[in-house]
């Protein structure tokens, strides 16, 4: 996945300090005023996945692996579940143990701000680690290739978001010449519109569904 | 009577960005749709009285954003050309009319808008608990907090394993498994990036 | 008179549903399980309502000297929807962002995020 321009990577590596440290008073003032673990898990995991969308997958995963934050994200769920068994020291489960101290200080209200602070953990290590996987994979070409000789796996690596359209009709013109040329029968057309149906001979050869044949509308 | 309006003014306008969300076939119309969805509904939750939840929503949306973006504008697909034959969406409108008629007569059992039975005076709801006990009991000044890490926080350890699960459902979904990759040529046209590690935490 | 607001709420989870039902496209379809979420949490809070309302977080200023607030539970909205719709709206992203791994993992399969197509697949 590429990242965006030096504009935007620079900005994006001052912003992100606030954004984190924002993140970090919703948590821990949750219990005082409007936000509460959720919402400043939410914002931090929206600080990192910033960093990763201006940075582009790789060079962030160089500073913040994914792995860890997988650990981080039991671990955040285990300390949640700890505090509630941590409960069982004044008696019941998920009781409040810690004492109510004065309100409107962050030490108050018990055991709220460690829930406040494990809960923020989890879901910010969740949802950073649900949109970096969710950008592993990119498409490395929509038109298939003619022969298993024509190496997809350069052109999976130099081709980024924006260069998809441009090497795609060529690419397709000349896969789907030579296709047709191993096959035998008139090259397919590109599909109409851009919702990639697959080509006919292509797909007929490794039986996957063809073009749909006109049945109702478009819509 | 003008939050009412004011309220009236901006689900309005939620349900106008939901139909655009439904019927447009261009992927990047309908993802912003749903986003400005998600921002009138926060802007509900602010004319209700609730912070936290407009705070979450907001953030929340812009995630969903980036989520669907990943999804489809950045793998090549441009148009969503979407609806069935007319006949299956003729025969929705009509189910969906019948449970309007159906809903009517339940949406009249409800309480009158701005009156919850669950806060009269005098009820012995849970509700009115928290809000008489709650300061005292916790000592945390943001009732919602308190309810949903205090009195409530079973409720909130149940929703730490259902993100958990789906968090974990979608990794394991979208898992790659380094010995496979030099196979099958049905796969489809996709060959992933075999020299990324293995992602699976 | 002002049932109108819940009327309208549930015109967006019926669009919502209508999406879901009759689109035949994936991305469709999960958009329209985005939109049935957003109604339903909207729906919670509004039951909650008390007109005339503040929000049920304390102030310093209403804080008596005694360490309890008068009045307050007697014009606070209603706490508890607003808490479980809190954990919902959390719960709807992660279960948005499976969907959308699931409809990645079969576009990369299978090419094409058509029902139709998917169905008269074998194997």
């Amino acid at each position: 996945m590429k990242g965006m321009s030096p504009i935007v990577q620079t900005v994006t590596r001052w912003i992100r300090a606030f954004i984190v440290l924002f993140g970090i008073y919703v948590i821990c003032y949750g219990h005082i005023s409007p936000g509460g673990g959720f919402a400043g898990g939410v914002v931090i995991a929206c600080g990192f996945i910033l960093l990763m969308l201006a940075l582009g997958r790789e060079a962030c995963e160089r500073r913040y692996s994914i792995r860890w934050a997988g650990k981080l994200d039991a671990v955040g769920a285990l300390a949640f579940a700890a505090v509630a068994l941590l409960g069982f020291a004044a008696g019941l489960y998920f009781q409040n143990f810690l004492g109510r101290g004065e309100s409107f200080q962050i030490r108050s209200a018990g055991s709220i701000p460690l829930g406040n602070f494990a809960i923020g953990l989890k879901v910010s290590a969740s949802l950073f680690l649900v949109v970096a996987v969710l950008s592993v994979l990119r498409v490395a070409a929509r038109r298939p290739p003619a022969t298993e000789a024509v190496k997809p796996a350069e052109t999976a690596e130099t081709v980024g978001p924006e260069d998809v359209p441009a090497a795609g009709p060529e690419a397709a013109e000349a896969a789907a010449a030579a296709g047709a040329r191993q096959v035998g029968i008139a090259p397919p057309r590109a599909p109409v519109g851009e919702d990639e149906r697959l080509p006919r001979a292509w797909a007929r050869k490794r039986r996957l569904p063809t073009r749909r044949r006109g049945l109702g509308g478009r819509r | 009577m003008t939050i009412v309006l004011l309220l009236a003014f901006v689900l309005g306008l939620a349900v106008m960005a939901a139909l655009v969300a439904v019927e447009t076939t261009d992927t990047l119309s309908a993802v912003i749709a749903l986003g400005a969805l998600g921002f009138f509904v926060s802007t509900g939750f602010l004319i209700l009285c609730a912070p936290d939840l407009a705070i979450t929503q907001v953030v929340v949306e812009v995630l969903t954003l980036v989520v669907l973006i990943r999804a489809t504008i950045a793998r090549g697909v441009k148009t969503i050309s979407g609806g069935g034959e007319l006949f299956g969406r003729a025969l929705a409108l009509v189910a969906l009319f019948i449970v309007f008629l159906v809903s009517y007569e339940v949406l009249k059992q409800l309480p009158p808008f701005g009156e919850p039975a669950a806060l009269a005076a005098g009820a012995g709801t849970p509700s009115v608990f928290y809000l008489l006990h709650g300061l005292e009991r916790t000592g945390a000044a943001n009732y919602v907090t308190a309810i949903i890490l205090d009195f409530r926080g079973y409720d909130t350890l149940g929703e730490a394993t259902v993100i958990f699960t789906a968090v974990l459902g979608a990794t394991a979904i979208l898992r790659r498994r380094a010995h496979k990759r030099a196979e099958e040529p049905t796969r489809g046209p996709f060959i992933p990036r075999t020299e990324l590690e293995e992602d699976s935490p | 008179m002002a049932t109108f607001c819940y009327w309208i709420c549930l015109m967006l989870f019926a669009v919502g549903l209508y999406c879901a039902v009759t689109k035949r496209n994936l991305i469709k379809i999960v958009i329209g399980i985005a939109i049935m979420d957003h109604a339903i949490n909207l729906f919670l809070v509004l039951l909650g309502y008390r007109r005339g309302g503040i929000a049920p977080i304390l102030d310093r200023a209403n804080l008596a000297e005694s360490g309890s607030a008068p009045g307050f539970a007697e014009r606070s909205v209603d706490a508890l929807p607003q808490a479980m719709v809190l954990t919902s709206i959390v719960i709807s992203l992660a279960v948005t962002a499976l969907l959308v791994a699931l409809c990645v993992r079969i576009y990369e399969k299978y090419g094409t995020y058509d029902v139709n197509e998917l169905r008269r697949l074998r194997g």
